[in-house]
């Protein structure tokens, strides 16, 4: 077992990176596992939004509570900058102004300039906003036309506003857990391949060296043997990651795999055999382990783009689909999608992605041997 | 000698093929893909569109129709209506071609989401439902009012003000591709480790001849440092070249002020390469190996693989973003593009300043003074 001591002995040094990556991705998937929820009825979308009453009466009060009784209302410095970073980056959907002057235009019937939007672009939040204020100043109006006094109809608005449409929700099938879409399995696909490219591929590079190769040649180590010991160490390597990233999820999920769940662990299974073979190509086809990080987040960042791990699939256009289906991280997605509901459940179309993942592992296993058959003739010939 | 060093560097530097060619091939690479992933996704998710509904008219209910007819034509249109049986309404529903089914009889609402579209159907529905109420009431109560209530609710009303705060691309997915220029600054820091390794007798030949040469040592390094800038700033200005020019990226208004930035990105990365390169001990490969977590580590918390991390940082760690280097490199193009005056966009200039000088300074300590009893 010489070759596979050597084996171990070059990834522990190599472990480093590695570490670096499983953290980052336990990291990213404690606060991305946590935040999930999932929906039954129909509750109102809560926007986020930040209020600015300068009129500071009883009557905007009222509609600051109004709001804050339907929506998340965050607090943010009255700044121009921090406002604009605060929706640039979508942490509040709408910063509403209470206009000086509120109560006493709804005192006198006018509408014109009692609040202020600030926005970037028009988004759905600040159109449902809009539609809401014109909604609520309209119905107070209504009232006082109908010979009610202004706190009176600032009361009746309330009560009425609050009565709603039947709404039927049609449920989707939910994933729960780390099944489920923001959770754990999506960001395995960006992950595995570069924990297998950062650790694997430089210790298959090392091995590859023409001058380790013919001294392992030339020692009494038959070349089949030593191709199995690399390969029992790359096997022992990928189980215990596999292992490790499946052990963690039990413990985030804090119960035990079940149902549906038992898909995702076979989708993991088969898309870390395939993070490992294509860590194998790039050490094959790298000439030097210098670049290595750059190419692997060439491949790993580019798969997971365009195969909707980081952006949802349904967000993709149909052209980046199209692109995605070549690329293996394309159907684990898939697969995790069927099982979460972000997508219709269907057996024999869940069998069949993991079908064609399937069929990844084995095309990339037939390139590697083809690679390998050339770079060992090759070297023999040398 | 400075001249001299800083020549013969830059073309040994220059020679590194392999190392240039990624410096250009991987933000090329990326933003390809980004572009073409991102394009239209902003538009789809934030921008409104009119919502689709299907309408299904069970029993006519003439009010309720003129009122979704006025919502559903015209420039500001609320709703794209589909006028349908309930089968194929839920057909759509199911198939994600409409938002909610409204029902015109008992004014009822079918939706499988909870999403933002669903929330506006929603509120639809409830206005008219309001103003239907309103009016019952005040017929049962109040008659001789009921003029007055349907003039008011027919009147047209403006109550906002709109206060467009930026004339700059909203478009959130835009910090993707700032990270990945801070990215590829960030990883510039590879080229930086070469002022160690080219300058130290231990790790390379040209190290040990540099070392026994009459040159100062600071020259030396000065030299090294400097072609290590002069090849990052040519990476970085293609990478913007690219990005602005072929991938036509909306960087804002203040094109040659993104250069400047990306050109002090590279210079910040080089100089981080140097002070990592002379605080790890050991092989080039560790030296490397550090460089890249780092790298990489900082590309993740500015919010490279998941864009709300920088903002997550902001919350709770505040200080952080900055002192790390891929933070204030794609906030600064961040500020170019939001921000009216140039202030923020001067402070992380000012920020990138600082960094260069304290690394290049560790790097300067760490280095110097160095004996060798045998290498």
């Amino acid at each position: 077992m010489q070759v596979f001591k050597l084996f171990m002995k070059i990834l522990k040094k190599k472990l480093l990176l590695s570490a670096a990556c499983v953290a980052s991705f336990l990291a990213l998937c404690i606060i991305t596992t946590v935040t999930n929820s999932s929906e039954k009825t129909f509750t109102d979308t809560k926007i986020d939004i930040c209020i600015f009453d300068e009129d500071n009466t009883p009557e905007s009060q009222a509609l600051v509570d109004y709001i804050a009784a339907r929506h998340n209302i965050k607090e943010i410095e009255n700044d121009r900058q921090a406002i604009t970073d605060a929706l640039f980056y979508s942490r509040i959907d709408y910063a509403l102004t209470i206009n000086k002057g509120y109560a006493q235009k709804l005192a006198d019937g006018e509408t014109e300039g009692m609040f202020t939007d600030r926005h970037l672009s028009e988004s759905y939040g600040t159109a449902y906003m809009n539609n809401f204020l014109e909604e609520y100043v309209s119905c107070i109006n209504t009232c006082i036309a109908g010979g009610e006094s202004l706190a009176s109809a600032i009361d009746t608005t309330g009560k009425v506003l609050s009565e709603g449409t039947d709404v039927v929700m049609i449920s989707k099938p939910q994933g729960s857990g780390l099944s489920d879409g923001n959770g754990y399995f999506r960001y395995l696909a960006y992950f595995m391949p570069a924990v297998m490219i950062s650790s694997l591929s430089p210790v298959l590079m090392t091995l590859n060296k023409s001058e380790v190769r013919f001294r392992t040649n030339c020692s009494t180590i038959r070349p089949v043997s030593a191709a199995f010991q690399i390969f029992a160490g790359s096997t022992v390597f990928v189980a215990s990651v596999w292992l490790l990233f499946i052990t963690a999820g039990v413990f985030l999920k804090g119960e035990f795999y079940s149902g549906n769940d038992w898909w995702c662990v076979l989708n993991s299974l088969l898309f870390s055999v395939i993070s490992a073979l294509i860590a194998l190509l790039v050490a094959m086809l790298m000439p030097k382990s210098d670049m290595l990080m750059l190419v692997a987040n060439v491949i790993c960042l580019g798969m997971s783009f365009l195969c909707g791990v980081f952006v949802p699939m349904e967000l993709l256009s149909d052209s980046v689909k199209r692109a995605g289906q070549f690329l293996p991280a394309y159907w684990y997605t898939m697969v995790n999608e069927m099982i979460n509901g972000t997508a219709v459940f269907d057996k024999i179309k869940l069998v069949s992605y993991i079908g064609i993942e399937a069929a990844f592992v084995a095309a990339f296993a037939a390139v590697a041997l083809l690679l390998f058959k050339l770079k060992f003739s090759s070297v023999r010939q040398s | 000698m400075f001249t001299n060093d800083y020549k013969y560097t830059l073309l040994s530097t220059l020679r590194n093929k392999r190392l240039i060619g990624w410096l250009m091939i991987f933000p090329i690479v990326l933003s390809i893909l980004f572009k073409v992933t991102f394009s239209g996704i902003y538009d789809k998710q934030v921008s409104f569109d009119p919502v689709p509904a299907a309408i299904v008219e069970d029993e006519p209910n003439e009010a309720f129709s003129s009122v979704i007819d006025s919502v559903s034509k015209g420039e500001n249109r609320l709703l794209d209506v589909t006028y349908t049986n309930e089968e194929e309404a839920l057909e759509l529903l199911d198939k994600g071609d409409v938002f909610g089914v409204i029902y015109t009889s008992d004014i009822k609402l079918t939706v499988n989401g909870t999403g933002i579209e669903q929330t506006i159907l929603k509120s639809f529905t409830d206005r008219y439902l309001v103003t239907e109420k309103l009016l019952n009431e005040t017929a049962a109560k109040h008659p001789e009012k009921l003029p007055d209530v349907i003039a008011s609710m027919s009147e047209d009303i403006t109550v906002i003000e709109q206060d467009r705060l930026s004339q700059g691309n909203p478009d959130v997915y835009i910090t993707y591709m700032y990270n990945l220029i801070a990215m590829v600054a960030v990883c510039s820091s590879v080229t930086g480790l070469s002022t160690v390794t080219e300058t130290q007798a231990d790790f390379s030949a040209l190290g040990a001849r540099k070392c026994i040469s009459p040159t100062p040592k600071l020259i030396n390094i000065l030299a090294v440092l400097c072609s290590s800038w002069t090849v990052t700033a040519v990476c970085m200005m293609i990478s913007v070249t690219f990005l602005a020019f072929v991938l036509k990226i909306n960087f804002g208004t203040r094109l040659p002020l993104v250069y400047l930035g990306a050109l002090m990105g590279g210079m910040t990365g080089v100089s981080m390469g140097f002070t990592i390169g002379s605080l790890v001990k050991g092989s080039y490969e560790k030296k490397n190996t550090a460089a890249m977590i780092v790298s990489l580590f900082f590309s993740f918390m500015s919010g490279l693989m998941l864009g709300d991390m920088k903002y997550i940082v902001q919350d709770h760690i505040p200080w952080f973003n900055l002192i790390n280097p891929a933070a204030v490199i794609s906030d600064s193009f961040y500020f170019l593009n939001i921000d009216e005056g140039y202030e923020r966009f001067i402070s992380r200039l000012i920020i990138m300043v600082i960094m260069i000088i304290v690394f290049t300074l560790t790097g300067f300590i760490f280095t110097r003074r160095k004996r060798y009893a045998s290498i």
